[in-house]
């Protein structure tokens, strides 16, 4: 990590600090089993503070040690402070100060490396080069202040320059708009002309829809339940890892206004089975969060967590955040955790294995999520059925099958050059994660699953259920109408079984959920008043298809969310799973609510509450009070 | 209004908060949600009364509305930080508008923040509490300065601008009592009148210390803007210093660095190479 004379920077330390005879003797146990510099894991064990770091490193170094980066900031020389980017910035942890009769001044966290005396000299034409000590965290601040426009600006729109088309800044484009209004003309001159056959058209069309839909998420089901026979990554792999050999792994943790639940998280993050100083923990808080940096800074975590300030900027969502904070990720792979999240602890490890093994296609592996409080009430419940059918089952068919797989909110695991090559996320779309998941497909990189389990915090209250799934819809809406944009570019990428799939799945999501309300409608009013006035629009063929969909289709979509159970064995929610058809109008609900917002605010982010389960294993004070 | 309310109204810890609003029952809903959070809550009716209450119970924040009978929220303001009682103390504004012009219309007048009708009481608190964070820090915050880095960069500090006194100390009064909106009106007066070198000087003078007050005051966004008014004014003396090759450099150069700061290097870059021709 420092690139100094190790041994003397490590006794140093053990000096400054203190340490006490065992605490010396559980970091070279460590450092024994897992590597790396010795300095580092003694710092990264938290058995030293950040200053008490710097200060060794100073006395072994011979540096003198800078504060006040903000001072030293004011004093850089811009002539030589434009000659770097950020991402140098960041990478060789040093920046240009001044430059006095031919010596190069730096501020570095990391003095002594050959790399920045290679592009110090190549960049500034000195190889003079005297050396001012700045903590890590102090640099980051200093880059992120300085290049403050540029960073927002690519957090922001990365993906949009990297290929405008790919980006969901824009909703619809000219040629979506023709189409569409195309098809809605032609069809109104249909229905002028003949009322009839326009109208059994539609629900013919929505009926073979419908029983598409069910037959391939069987097909998904049956697909996914293979996993159980033939697991990818199982604790025989994960246990012949040796920690030597482990990669730095990055771990973005995006927060806003959570004081209460950083002590836990820091507290939980400790107990993933990954060596510490391997660990690069961001984060990721935004800049008018006082309270949560506060509370952060009080619970002092280990050397090897950082502080990211996001700086103020529409849109204020968490893809932006993420964004940001990928500009600083250290680690050959990356993950995203929200506050609440219980990963297996042995999740990161079989990623690692599930990289090393998979081709160099992919670029992410994706675990399941699941939901600690699913006994909470009956709308966790569903959720967590939900969740079961979704993780275990659908999408590992989808990976099976090859096929484009939308990613989960949290718990991917990324190759962090092939996520910076993709763009990172959009903070355009209100599912970036989904669109991410499709985007890498589009590209030719496959998304796998990881057989590793997050427990999250289901959403325990109707409204905000409501919310939270009507930014998931309409997320799921950017993603189709971004991708079908080119189709056929894309099927020529792609090819026709990946195309349609997606189609299905992405689109289809958000259709079936839009379409179920008028057809049980129909059925409704049939089934009421024994009207004769639907007759015409069911003629056979179309009525024997609608019964099979009402029979067949949704005791399938029960049983399917009932089988979602067996994985996990948690059979006491299969009778709910019989109450799945008030789930899907609550969907459909939510999916009204996205149209209508599609339209209106395309990018507005329906923030969900966490922290109001009765169950989760912290609460937000606030809500605390609240339930008191 | 239960008990437990009663009880945490007649033990308040945690600070006195004075309501300004004509509507009774958003008094009441305020009062509700600060009470059980442990606040004292003094209440008025109108602006006059409102700055009649400020002056005489001494609250920790304010809390008004915008369109009050008798004095709008806006007059409110202006009285209340016209008086020497209340002239520091953080403003709430309590808003049905959104727009983003009322918004910074309510922060022109010298509101801290806003809250926008119907608000919900978890925010209400929230920005309560970090208001008062900020004020405590304020008071402990005091810079200390490194002496290795004041060595380097008294080596390298520019002619000091010069600041008159008599410009200085107002600004600096405003910006002791927290007031770095009242700070900055001044700055911008002073700077306005600025045509010499000698007046561009003085007024980056105050830009870059609003900007480093404002930096300390957790405000990134005005402490940018500072910074970059700063570098406005050194490029309008390298403006004027046309025949001096030597003093364009120097204002360019400084121009440059006051952007680099303000987190914005593609002017700096621009600068930078005007500087060096």
């Amino acid at each position: 990590m420092f690139g100094y004379d190790t041994k003397s920077f490590g006794d140093e330390l053990i000096a400054v600090a203190g340490l006490s005879d065992e605490q010396v003797e559980h970091a070279r146990e460590v450092w024994r089993e897992t590597g790396g510099e010795f300095g580092w894991v003694i710092a990264s064990l938290g058995y030293v503070s950040r200053p008490q770091l710097y200060a060794a490193l100073a006395e072994a170094s011979g540096l003198p040690l800078a504060g006040d980066p903000e001072r030293l900031r004011q004093h850089m020389d811009p002539r030589l402070v434009v000659k770097m980017t950020y991402e140098q910035v960041i990478e060789h942890q040093f920046m240009p100060f001044q430059l006095q009769e031919g010596v190069l001044v730096i501020l570095t966290a990391h003095p002594g490396r050959a790399e920045t005396y290679e592009l110090c000299q190549e960049r500034f034409g000195t190889s003079e080069i005297a050396e001012l000590l700045v903590t890590d965290l102090d640099l980051t601040m200093i880059a992120a202040r300085t290049f403050r426009d540029d960073m927002v600006d690519m957090a922001v729109l990365s993906n949009h320059r990297r290929n405008p088309e790919q980006s969901a800044s824009r909703v619809f484009t000219n040629e979506q708009i023709v189409f569409v209004a195309g098809i809605i003309l032609a069809f109104l001159v249909w229905l002028y002309l003949d009322v009839r056959w326009s109208l059994t058209f539609v629900i013919a069309v929505l009926q073979v829809f419908f029983l598409t839909s069910v037959v391939f998420k069987t097909v998904l089901m049956l697909a996914g339940a293979r996993h159980e026979i033939e697991p990818p990554v199982d604790a025989h792999d994960v246990a012949a890892l040796h920690d030597t050999e482990l990669p730095i792994y990055s771990v973005l943790v995006p927060v806003y206004r959570e004081p209460e639940v950083v002590g836990n998280l820091i507290a939980g993050l400790k107990k993933i089975d990954y060596p510490q100083h391997k660990l690069d923990i961001m984060l990721l808080l935004e800049e008018d969060d006082v309270v949560t940096l506060e509370a952060a800074k009080a619970a002092r975590p280990s050397a090897n967590w950082r502080f990211i300030i996001v700086p103020n900027a529409q849109p204020r969502t968490k893809p932006k955040a993420c964004n940001y904070g990928l500009f600083f990720a250290r680690g050959e792979y990356l993950t995203i955790y929200d506050a609440e999240d219980i990963p297996d602890p042995t999740q990161l490890k079989s990623a690692v294995v599930a990289f090393r093994r998979a081709g160099p296609g992919f670029v992410c592996f994706q675990a399941a999520l699941n939901y600690f409080n699913a006994a909470e009430n009956l709308l966790t419940r569903l959720f967590t059925l939900e969740y079961s059918y979704w993780f275990d089952y659908i999408l590992p068919g989808l990976d099976r099958l090859h096929l484009p797989i939308p990613l989960g909110g949290t718990s991917n695991h990324f190759d962090v050059s092939k996520l910076r090559s993709l763009g990172g996320w959009d903070p355009f779309n209100t599912t970036e994660d989904a669109d991410l998941g499709i985007r890498a497909s589009a590209e030719g990189y496959r998304v796998g699953i990881l057989n590793s389990t997050t427990f999250e915090e289901a959403n325990a209250d109707f409204g905000n259920w409501i919310r939270q799934r009507s930014r998931w819809i309409k997320g799921y809406m950017q993603t189709w109408l971004v991708y079908t944009r080119h189709p056929i570019s894309l099927i020529r990428t792609i090819g026709l079984r990946k195309y349609l799939a997606f189609n299905f799945f992405v689109g289809g999501t958000a259709l079936t959920a839009l379409a179920a309300p008028p057809l049980w409608g129909i059925f409704l009013l049939w089934l009421c008043t024994r009207t004769r006035l639907v007759e015409p629009l069911f003629p056979d063929v179309v009525l024997y298809v609608a019964i099979v969909n009402l029979l067949v289709g949704n005791f399938l979509g029960v049983y399917l969310s009932m089988i979602a159970v067996f994985r996990r064995g948690t059979f006491p929610l299969l009778p709910y799973a019989l109450l799945n058809p008030v789930y899907w109008l609550m969907q459909s609900i939510a999916a009204y609510k996205a149209l209508g917002q599609l339209f209106t605010k395309p990018f507005f982010w329906e923030k969900t509450q966490h922290g109001i389960s009765r169950l989760a294993p912290f609460r937000r004070k606030s809500e605390a009070v609240r339930a008191a | 209004m239960n008990e437990r309310q009663i009880g945490a109204h007649a033990m308040p810890d945690r600070g006195r908060i004075l309501i300004v609003d004509d509507d009774p029952t958003l008094r009441v809903l305020v009062r509700a949600a600060l009470v059980a959070a442990g606040f004292e809550v003094i209440e008025a009716e109108n602006g006059a009364d409102g700055v009649r209450l400020g002056a005489q119970s001494n609250p920790d924040l304010i809390i008004t509305d915008w369109e009050m009978p008798v004095m709008d929220g806006h007059e409110t303001i202006r009285a209340l930080r016209n008086d020497a009682a209340t002239a520091t103390k953080p403003i709430l504004m309590l808003t049905t508008r959104s727009k983003t012009e009322d918004i910074v219309a309510a922060l022109d007048a010298g509101a801290q923040d806003f809250i926008i009708k119907p608000f919900r009481k978890d925010e209400l608190i929230a920005r309560i509490e970090q208001q008062l964070r900020w004020r405590q820090l304020l008071r402990s915050d005091v810079p200390t300065p490194d002496p290795a880095v004041a060595v380097d960069a008294a080596a390298v500090e520019p002619a000091a601008a010069p600041i008159e006194a008599d410009v200085k100390r107002p600004v600096q009064e405003a910006m002791d009592r927290g007031d770095l909106r009242g700070a900055l009106d001044l700055a911008v007066a002073d700077a306005e009148r600025a045509e010499s070198e000698r007046d561009f000087m003085r007024a980056a003078g105050l830009y870059r210390g609003g900007s480093s007050a404002a930096r300390r005051m957790n405000n990134p966004d005005l402490a940018n803007k500072l910074l970059r008014l700063a570098g406005k004014m050194y490029l309008s003396w390298a403006e004027t210093a046309r025949a001096d090759g030597a003093a364009i450099e120097e204002a360019y150069g400084l121009a440059a660095r006051m952007f680099m700061a303000a987190g914005n290097l593609k002017v700096a870059r621009r600068l930078v190479e005007r500087q060096t021709p």
